[in-house]
């Protein structure tokens, strides 16, 4: 039993800056579906390959709710957020799933994203404006990665930006993954408490936006609780700035490292859709996986995962795995596309996806024409990464440029 | 061949729309796929399958 046990590596594995733990590479060639070692003792399973990754991610009796015994919590951090916290959405099973995400998807369709378009277009021209107004330097996470999606997310809700910083502030302290254990609690509670708040005002005042649409469609005619609409707020709210930030700074950091990549998409802007699907898989920032509980015995890939085994399905695997991805640690927005992993699979893939990949297309398609003499301020090995996030990016991304005189 | 669309286990995710903007489309109402594609052109094949590939509750397939 003790060999047995110590046999099994420790979860997660130490990052490079900008790839995934080296130890993928052998797992996913000898032993693609890996018993590993969290930080409570507990064992679960790694999957690193992309076809265990959909199979297991589209196969409902692997379930999403972590108050199943053996779920795979990643950190004492997450747990106590997991086991705390009212689940929504993204932690409940199909059949409950399914009518909250069908009332969302709507919301998210191909003509509600071209409407959106022309002002994502406009708040990308803007910020690009005001960091040149100011003058280089300029820290491009603050001044223009964070703020696109902030201010798209809060639009659509219907939230004021003007009070951003509370929200991203929130936003960043529910998704650490080493903080003290409450913290990302207590950030749940705050950001609950200010939705509530926010309903509670859209009942006053209307506007356009997807709260007031929820409080007309669904929750006064008793569709929805007013407590679900309240997670269900909080959640996009979260989900929709955090991850397409880090996207924005990362990829535009990969096209400066290599700077024949931004004068390609300079000179073709209409690459943008290919550069940010390479983007989006190569750094898959979601990096400790996504978490599921066995509800049976299934066997995947001949090996058999049982009743109650924890699994963490990873995308930062997956979207390496070279079966699926020819040359994964090449970063190249030429190459010919694959289909990666980066928003998952199954029921729970990521339900702004579409928005996310419009308010990258806007920037990339945008950005090296507006700046075309955009670089680095600093030597790459000096770029400050986010240690202790779920979703991985840059703590700050200094840039400078030519201004013109 | 046809494209057979399975609307119980559809969540509108809209990958196929995605992949094959000229085959599929989603419903403004629901979200959910509409328009299965009855003969699928040889040529286009490929296109479909990828949609069909990308589908994320595995909902499409393609029929005789």
């Amino acid at each position: 039993m003790m060999i047995e046990a110590s046999a099994k590596p420790s979860f997660p594995f130490e990052r490079a800056p900008l790839a995934p733990p080296a130890e993928f590479e052998a797992i996913r060639r000898e032993e693609p579906l890996k018993q590993i070692r969290l930080w409570n003792g507990a064992s679960a399973w790694i999957v690193t390959r992309q076809e265990d990754f959909r199979n297991i991610l589209a196969d409902n009796r692997f379930s999403v709710n972590p108050l199943r015994p053996g779920y795979p919590n990643v950190s004492e951090a997450r747990a106590q957020l997991m086991l705390n916290e009212e689940p929504t959405l993204a932690r409940l099973d199909p059949p409950e799933h399914t009518g909250l995400r069908r009332m969302l998807a709507k919301e998210f369709t191909p003509a509600r994203m071209t409407a959106l378009r022309a002002s994502i277009q406009q708040t990308v021209e803007q910020l690009v404006a005001d960091m040149i107004d100011q003058g280089p330097p300029a820290d491009f996470y603050r001044d223009f990665a964070l703020p696109i999606p902030s201010i798209v997310i809060s639009q659509m809700l219907g939230v004021p930006y003007s009070e951003h910083e509370l929200f991203e502030e929130w936003a960043a302290k529910k998704l650490a993954f080493n903080a003290p254990p409450e913290v990302p609690l207590a950030a749940s509670v705050e950001m609950r408490d200010y939705m509530d708040r926010l309903i509670a005002k859209k009942e006053r005042d209307p506007g356009d936006d997807l709260v007031t649409r929820l409080l007309h469609d669904q929750i006064r005619p008793g569709h929805l609780s007013r407590e679900e609409a309240v997670r269900l707020c909080e959640f996009l709210l979260v989900a929709g700035h955090e991850t397409t930030a880090n996207m924005i700074a990362l990829g535009t950091l990969s096209l400066l490292l290599d700077r024949d990549q931004y004068e390609c998409l300079k000179a073709d802007p209409s690459l943008s859709g290919r550069a940010i699907e390479e983007m989006l898989r190569f750094h898959s920032i979601v990096q400790y996986g996504l978490s599921r509980v066995a509800t049976a015995d299934v066997e995947i890939n001949g090996c058999l995962i049982r009743e109650g085994d924890g699994v963490i399905s990873l995308i930062n695997a997956a979207n390496w795995d070279p079966a699926a991805h020819p040359d994964p640690d090449r970063f190249d927005i030429r190459k010919k596309r694959t289909m990666h992993v980066a928003f998952g699979f199954g029921v729970h893939q990521c339900l702004g996806q579409p928005l996310a990949r419009l308010e990258m297309d806007v920037v990339f398609a945008t950005l090296p024409n507006l700046m075309p003499t955009l670089e680095l301020a600093v030597a790459p090995q000096d770029v400050a990464f986010k240690q202790d996030a779920l979703v991985y990016g840059v703590e700050r991304l200094p840039v400078t440029w030519q201004s013109q005189a | 061949m046809k494209v057979i669309a399975d609307l119980s286990i559809c969540i509108g995710a809209g990958q196929c729309v995605v992949n094959a903007p000229d085959f599929f489309s989603q419903d403004e109402d629901s979200g959910l796929v509409v328009a299965p594609v009855d003969d699928v052109p040889k040529e286009r094949l490929e296109e479909i399958e990828m949609a069909i590939y990308a589908c994320p509750t595995r909902a499409l397939r393609l029929s005789e």
